[in-house]
């Protein structure tokens, strides 16, 4: 069980997303006809296809989705439990990303969740998420 | 442009082999599979003209087409996970419609338990969005997924663990009628609850066998198909959708494309959910049954729990689902969609035995693909 977790492929507009992240800044794109954001880094608004988008640093902070703790990892470098959960930015945005200050298993459906960034190999840095006040699930 | 509702009728079904087949390949299953669904028409090999299949290889549907000797009109390798095959369906009657083939064969085959494939991250794949900003979070692919819609579930309607583990007490109810079926034997609540979790709140018990196994499905013009062995099974309606294809980009846990599929496929079938006699909704994972009748408008919203509870899903009830015993204990070997078909199919014509729906004259088959990210409802009937 040597499978070590992937590192994130840079090309295209992923480029300035993991290079903004290895500085400490969340950036998402914001459309400059509707002023919606999105992320992913795309070459157009899902929102109203327009074509010119911006990328403006996140404020961090978020509510959960939902989330799910894993207990058998893939990867020999991604120690279990950890949990998983989808994180709706205050933006408006939703990011796949981590959970952490919660108990393993707990239901943090719409617990508040600040911006944190966790080192990884190669120079990454991961964005993940902190639950706010305390770590009681929902 | 007329409707392809009621023009086009499916003619034969057939299993592969199912469960362990180790010395068989997966081509070799969708063949086997493909002949004993030909032998169910009463058709020859000659007489199809057009393939679809996907996941054998990059090039599925030449490498059917080869095995099988026949230089197809109409070539189709779409893949979108497990609802596949409902599409196929779709895209062979629209094919016969258009005159481009007369006669589709739609097959599929898998080895994935004998080859041990399966592996807990999925399929890391390059070049997808997913690759790009998912997968460094180690997501457990597609379960992780399922188990965040489970847990939205449940905390949005209080849904409980118990709720999710009756969906798989009434697959085995179904199973134990199946002689096909991998895991017949009773369970009991205390064993599903016994079984360890894996990405919460999901359990092992909530999750689909891994199984080997193939299927086919023959779709020809209802007028040719008055000719043949078997009395027709009419497509009634169709539909498929894609909502997302990474984690992060779904539009909504619990509102999902089945819920446009499914208006648009009863829709074009000219009938209501209240109209449909037997349910198959592709149940990769307990929570699948559960957002499936919600979305496809067999329950309300939250009420699903409640409804399988009360036993309408299980073998007496008014809803008869997944009567072949499901994903979760009569096989599957990775893609569960063209099962969905087999299974109605054989409902419609009454040959079900002791598992047999009593007067069944139309279902309803809904399955996913990926991560809740592709849909496809089919809705078949007798005339």
């Amino acid at each position: 069980m040597s499978l070590v977790r992937p590192l994130p492929e840079t090309d295209g507009l992923a480029a300035h997303y993991w290079a903004s992240a290895a500085n400490e800044k969340l950036v998402i794109q914001r459309c400059d006809s509707c002023a919606q954001y999105q992320h992913y880094g795309r070459l157009m608004c899902v929102h109203c296809g327009a074509g010119t988008l911006q990328w403006v640093d996140t404020q961090g902070e978020g509510a959960v989705l939902s989330c799910t703790t894993v207990y058998r990892s893939p990867y020999s470098d991604v120690q279990t439990p950890y949990t998983l959960a989808l994180i709706r930015l205050d933006e408006g945005v939703t990011l796949l990303s981590h959970l952490l200050g919660g108990d393993a298993g707990g239901n943090y459906c719409d617990a508040r969740v600040q911006l944190e960034f966790s080192p990884l190999r190669d120079g990454f840095k991961l964005p993940v998420f902190r639950l706010l006040e305390s770590g009681e699930p929902a | 442009m007329t409707s392809i509702s009621k023009q086009m009728a499916i003619v034969g079904v057939a299993e592969s082999d199912l469960g362990v087949v180790p010395d068989k390949t997966a081509t070799d299953l969708a063949v086997q599979a493909s002949l004993r669904a030909l032998a169910d028409a009463g058709l020859s090999l000659k007489e199809i003209d057009g393939i679809f299949t996907c996941n054998l290889s990059r090039f599925s549907s030449l490498q059917l087409a080869e095995q099988l000797g026949i230089q197809a009109r109409y070539l189709d390798s779409s893949l979108a996970g497990g609802c596949s095959f409902e599409m196929h369906l779709a895209h062979a009657c629209a094919a016969i419609q258009a005159g481009l083939c007369h006669t589709a064969l739609i097959a599929y085959g898998s080895v994935q338990r004998s080859k041990r494939a399966r592996k807990l991250e999925g399929f890391v794949e390059s070049g997808t969005s997913a690759a790009q900003y998912e997968n460094v979070y180690a997501p457990l692919y597609p379960i992780s997924f399922y188990a965040m819609v489970a847990q939205r579930h449940m905390h949005t309607y209080g849904t409980s663990l118990e709720d999710l583990a009756g969906v798989a007490l009434v697959a085995r109810q179904w199973a134990s009628m199946n002689p096909m079926a991998f895991k017949r034997d009773p369970l009991t609540l205390d064993e599903l609850m016994a079984s360890p979790v894996i990405s919460s709140p999901l359990r092992v018990a909530d999750c689909c066998l891994v199984t080997d196994g193939g299927g086919a499905v023959i779709v020809t013009s209802m007028e040719r198909a008055r000719n043949l062995a078997q009395k027709p099974i009419a497509v009634l309606g169709v539909a498929e959708t894609s909502t997302h294809d990474a984690m992060s980009q779904v539009p909504d846990l619990l509102v999902h494309g089945s819920k446009d599929t499914g208006q648009r496929a009863l829709a074009m079938a000219g009938l209501q959910a209240k109209d449909i006699d037997v349910v198959q909704i592709y149940d990769a994972f307990t929570i699948n049954v559960l957002v499936g009748l919600e979305n496809l408008g067999f329950c309300q919203p939250g009420e699903a729990a409640s409804f399988v509870a009360a036993g309408h899903t299980a073998p007496g009830g008014k809803l008869p689902l997944n009567t072949q015993g499901g994903g979760l204990s009569y096989c599957h070997p990775g893609m569960f969609g063209i099962f969905l078909l087999i299974e109605a199919v054989r409902q419609l014509r009454q040959q079900c035995g002791e598992r047999q729906v009593p007067q069944a004259r139309t279902a309803l088959c809904h399955a996913t693909g990926g991560i809740f990210s592709a849909h496809a409802t089919t809705i078949l009937g007798v005339e």
